[in-house]
């Protein structure tokens, strides 16, 4: 396997952007020619990694000073957008990529001090041994609002009646369920004989039900079969009380019609 | 300048891009205290928070007084995602982050965005306090940001000079017990580099411990009741703790979402 950098006019480069495209999806194609191939842009540097020719790896890197806290700027790099074509995975590519990528990093910017990148948990402990990466204590916090929420909630507390009476089992459950998607507030709820009402949870017995995303039910695929991709990923967590965990699957059904209502769009 | 409370002397608009400098200066004052994120010009603005993909001239958006000062600014994206929020340290800081925000909700609104979220440094209580009395809530963040240098000893010469001439008597040596084939093993700190009296101490550890030490604020007794610091000679202990501790980022790490690429 050979790494070399290519600039934004190569051949190459066309590999590279379906690759990115294939990988990332919505924030493939569009985004890499606005990162990469934009006059205005900050100057970018593309390293790729190619067997037998052909481009099987890409990492890209965006020259940008950066604030060190009231001690100045230091010209650094993003790094990014590290992609290995799906038949050449579980071979060391990405990780030969990043690590030679860096030396033609190093010759090709010997002014760079920092290198930032935002990665998941898992990816990042690997970077930590391998390039010496170290995940910053975050000193902001992230503020959202759902902006269909109110209007969510209205319609929850109308349809309540109706849920008391297909499950006339919630007139013996008492608990709180504290819900949490992905980028939203959370939203506290109290199940009891009166239906889902938001409210904070207090004293009582509650769970919490967090989700990493809205899109963990596609449609035309078993819900079970859903969850329990989406639990074994992570992307949805379970925790609490025992006793309200159990009360809550004894009127499951009306759980599964308020979170479908809660992520309607 | 507006009084706190006086809610008839803002101005809340569209920014144009020939602003974009004024926008990019008022950025750079705000988070200057902050370590992470990227230096704004008017053409990394422009770039950034105009052309991105899912931005449009509708989501950058102004305040100001009824005499033009500028009193901050946000760019929103599509999808609701505040790019920026910067608001001027001078002036109403509760009621100007308020009427941004009611203007990125809107935009967001009328683009079909489901949520808006943004990031705040945690010391900007008033930004805080007022994103809460406008119905937003603190959320789990979706990034986690990693930082690495090319040469940690490069940036502990940095972040020494900053601290000036006489805090060096003598420099001091930091050896990298596994540097990378692009990092040199040693480098001198201190503001007598050049000095023929040698280093009065030496520090060893490895490239991602030192990496620790200066981007995260790891401590540095840790590190050597660890064994992965080793000091010599072993009387300047103390000595090369502090100045570890001194060269330091203790500042908190922050970022927009505009700076997420």
């Amino acid at each position: 396997m050979t790494v070399r950098k290519i600039e934004p006019s190569y051949r190459e480069t066309k590999a590279v952007a379906a690759m990115v495209d294939n990988t990332f999806g919505y924030y493939g194609g569009p985004y890499w020619g606005w990162k990469y191939d934009d006059a205005g842009g900050p100057p970018g540097l593309i390293v790729v990694a190619e067997v037998d020719g052909e481009v099987v790896g890409c990492n890209h890197y965006l020259a940008m000073d950066y604030h060190l806290g009231g001690r100045g700027s230091v010209p650094g790099l993003a790094a990014g957008d590290l992609v290995v074509a799906p038949d050449h995975r579980r071979r060391h590519v990405g990780s030969d990529l990043s690590l030679e990528g860096r030396n033609v990093v190093a010759e090709s910017w010997p002014e760079a001090i920092l290198v930032a990148m935002f990665t998941w948990r898992s990816l990042g402990v690997h970077y930590e041994k391998l390039l010496g990466y170290t995940r910053v204590v975050p000193g902001y916090r992230e503020w959202s609002k759902r902006l269909t929420w109110d209007h969510k909630v209205e319609q929850l507390a109308a349809a309540n009646e109706h849920l008391i009476t297909k499950f006339p089992r919630l007139a013996g459950v008492d608990h709180g369920i504290r819900f949490e998607l992905k980028g939203s507030p959370p939203l506290e709820l109290r199940v009891d004989a009166d239906g889902f009402r938001p409210e904070e949870i207090g004293e009582v017995p509650s769970f919490e039900l967090r989700m990493g995303g809205a899109d963990l039910f596609p449609a035309g695929r078993s819900r079970w079969r859903s969850a329990v991709a989406a639990a074994a990923s992570g992307r949805l967590r379970l925790r609490g009380s025992p006793r309200a965990m159990q009360q809550a699957l004894s009127v499951a059904g009306a759980y599964v019609e308020v979170v479908r209502l809660l992520l309607r769009r | 300048m507006p009084e706190p409370g006086d809610n008839n002397n803002l101005v809340v608009r569209r920014a144009q891009a020939a602003e974009d400098a004024e926008l990019a200066d008022l950025f750079n004052r705000v988070h200057a205290g902050l370590a992470g994120p990227a230096v704004r010009t008017a053409a990394d603005l422009a770039w950034r928070c105009r052309r991105q993909p899912g931005c449009s001239d509708e989501g950058a958006i102004l305040v100001e007084t009824t005499s033009g000062e500028l009193l901050g600014y946000a760019f929103v994206k599509d999808s609701g995602d505040i790019l920026e929020l910067v608001v001027a340290p001078e002036g109403p800081r509760g009621r100007v982050t308020s009427a941004l925000i009611t203007a990125c909700e809107a935009r967001a609104e009328a683009a079909g965005a489901e949520r808006i979220r943004v990031n705040v440094p945690i010391i900007d209580e008033e930004v805080a306090d007022a994103l809460a009395a406008v119905g937003l809530a603190p959320s789990r963040a979706a990034g986690r940001l990693y930082v690495s240098t090319m040469d940690p000893g490069r940036l502990a010469q940095i972040l020494a000079s900053e601290l000036g001439e006489g805090t060096w008597s003598r420099p001091v040596e930091i050896v990298l017990s596994d540097p990378l084939p692009w990092q040199p093993a040693r480098s001198v700190v201190g503001s007598n580099e050049s000095s023929d009296l040698g280093p009065t101490l030496s520090m060893e550890c490895r490239q991602r411990t030192l990496n620790q030490l200066l981007l995260r604020g790891a401590s540095p007794w840790a590190a050597l009741m660890l064994g992965r610091l080793r000091i010599r000679p072993v009387g300047k202990t103390v000595a090369g703790i502090r100045l570890l501790k001194r060269i330091q980022i203790q500042a908190p790490w922050f970022h927009t979402l505009g700076d997420v690429l």
